[in-house]
């Protein structure tokens, strides 16, 4: 029996940029986060602070307590969580590419004959010679 | 406005939609032909057209039915006989609501309500995959998010704020195919290509079942086409961007989808794309110079058009 795994937490633009960080620097506390994404945005350590702290509370980062301070770090690696929200994803491009609220280069879905791609092709070529004629 | 009232008109609304969705079903051979002389984005811009005449054109015959009683002749029910149900403004519409006038009012909300709910889900799941997404690529400065796949795609998912997709597959492949078809991506981010879908979906709710299928799959391929002629346009040559596509076709060939297949769609891209230029064009301002005529003859046309209507109600009612 298969047991479906439950979706990925939904992250506001914050809560990715810190976990952005904590990807690109292994581990960091509250001040370091703040130092690296906190000051340019204008917000304070206790806006980061609760950012991480509602991180943890979503099981995507893992705090450990040294001294007086948390140290936080991702509990997945940034390939796993990008493969397993584009699998989240799935479900619903299929659904609207079907009715048409995706729009694709290639259609996702499409099964073309080959022979038929051979034809285009060599169609494509006679227009090309025509063209440079 | 009173409850009878109120459900002939309804049942007004759903009487000219069918008929008017019937009228294209019938004459579709007809305008297929035309709109495949027309330029994608103005063949484009004519499905959506066609996708909310049934709804449209019924509000305005609707309209134009109450204009005989708001002062144009007010005893016009009399003149012209007591014998059907009437659509005015002063007079009780004599006639009470038959179960025939009652099924045809339910069944225009119904269909209402079922564009306005497949509208809402669309809505829903476009803003709820589009943010899923961006949580699995990362934002390039050009505005390109990046996907961790190896698979070439690219594509667009938003409706107001539509962002553009491409997977690192697509974006290693040679810079040619890059450019090209990001430029096609792009004039759907332009176009707002996914909110028109959704738009004309909700408005092909009150097209019958048929021809509604129909403009849907036509509008989306008019959409690609005139995506493609935006790229075909940008660089110059339809050939090449037709070169790409097949790429592309044949890319994913190597890493298949399972699913159903749209074998004819490439095949109209690909020629429409190799066919010489010179197509008839169908600009907004054309499109509006139409509806404003249609609006200005509906009013020019109103106490007629209101007896013929109440006539023809008389015998479906």
């Amino acid at each position: 029996m298969t047991t479906k795994r439950a979706n990925l937490p939904r992250l506001g633009e914050l809560e990715l940029a810190v976990l952005e960080h904590l990807w690109k620097v292994g581990e960091a506390d509250v001040l370091e986060t703040h130092a690296a994404i906190g000051k340019r945005r204008g917000i304070t350590p206790n806006t980061v602070g609760s950012a991480l702290e509602r991180l943890s509370r979503k099981k995507l980062v893992i705090r450990e307590k040294i001294s007086h301070a948390y140290r936080y770090r991702a509990s997945m690696d940034r390939e796993r969580f990008h493969a397993r929200k584009l699998v989240e994803a799935a479900g619903g491009m299929k659904e609207l590419a079907s009715e048409g609220l995706l729009a694709a280069f290639v259609e996702m879905v499409a099964e073309t004959r080959s022979d038929a791609l051979d034809q285009l092709e060599a169609l494509i070529r006679v227009k090309r010679k025509e063209r440079n004629r | 406005m009173t409850l009878e009232l109120l459900v002939l008109s309804l049942a007004t609304i759903a009487a000219v939609s069918i008929l008017m969705s019937a009228l294209i079903y019938t004459l579709w051979p007809v305008l297929r032909g035309v709109l495949g002389r027309l330029t994608p984005a103005a063949e484009s811009r004519a499905l959506f057209a066609l996708s909310s005449l049934p709804l449209f054109g019924s509000v305005l015959v609707l309209a134009a039915c109450f204009l005989p009683s708001l002062g144009l002749a007010i005893d016009h029910c009399v003149h012209h006989g007591l014998h059907h149900p009437h659509l005015c403004l002063h007079h009780a519409p004599l006639v009470a609501p038959t179960l025939a006038a009652l099924a045809m009012a339910g069944f225009i909300v119904v269909r209402a309500a079922h564009a306005s709910y497949r509208a809402a889900r669309g809505l829903f799941r476009s803003v709820s995959t589009a943010r899923t997404l961006c949580q699995a690529a990362a934002p390039r400065a050009d505005g390109v998010h990046v996907l961790p796949k190896e698979q070439p795609e690219a594509f667009v998912v938003g409706l107001l704020r539509p962002k553009l997709f491409a997977s690192q597959g697509l974006l290693s492949m040679s810079e040619d195919v890059q450019r090209i078809v990001l430029a096609h991506e792009r004039a759907h981010v332009h176009r707002r290509d996914p909110l028109r879908q959704l738009i004309a979906t909700a408005f092909l709710g009150f097209h019958l079942p048929g021809i509604a299928g129909i403009i849907r799959r036509r509008l989306q391929v008019a959409a690609e086409m005139a995506a493609d002629a935006h790229a075909a346009d940008t660089f110059g040559d339809g050939p090449r961007v037709a070169d790409v596509l097949l790429k592309l076709t044949r890319a994913h060939h190597a890493h298949p989808v399972p699913g159903v297949g749209f074998v004819g769609d490439l095949e109209v891209r690909v020629h429409r794309l190799l066919a010489p230029r010179g197509r008839e064009s169908l600009g907004p301002a054309a499109l509006t110079a139409i509806i404003g005529a249609a609006t200005l003859s509906a009013v020019a046309c109103a106490e007629p058009l209101h007896h013929a209507v109440e006539t023809f109600l008389g015998l479906l009612i």
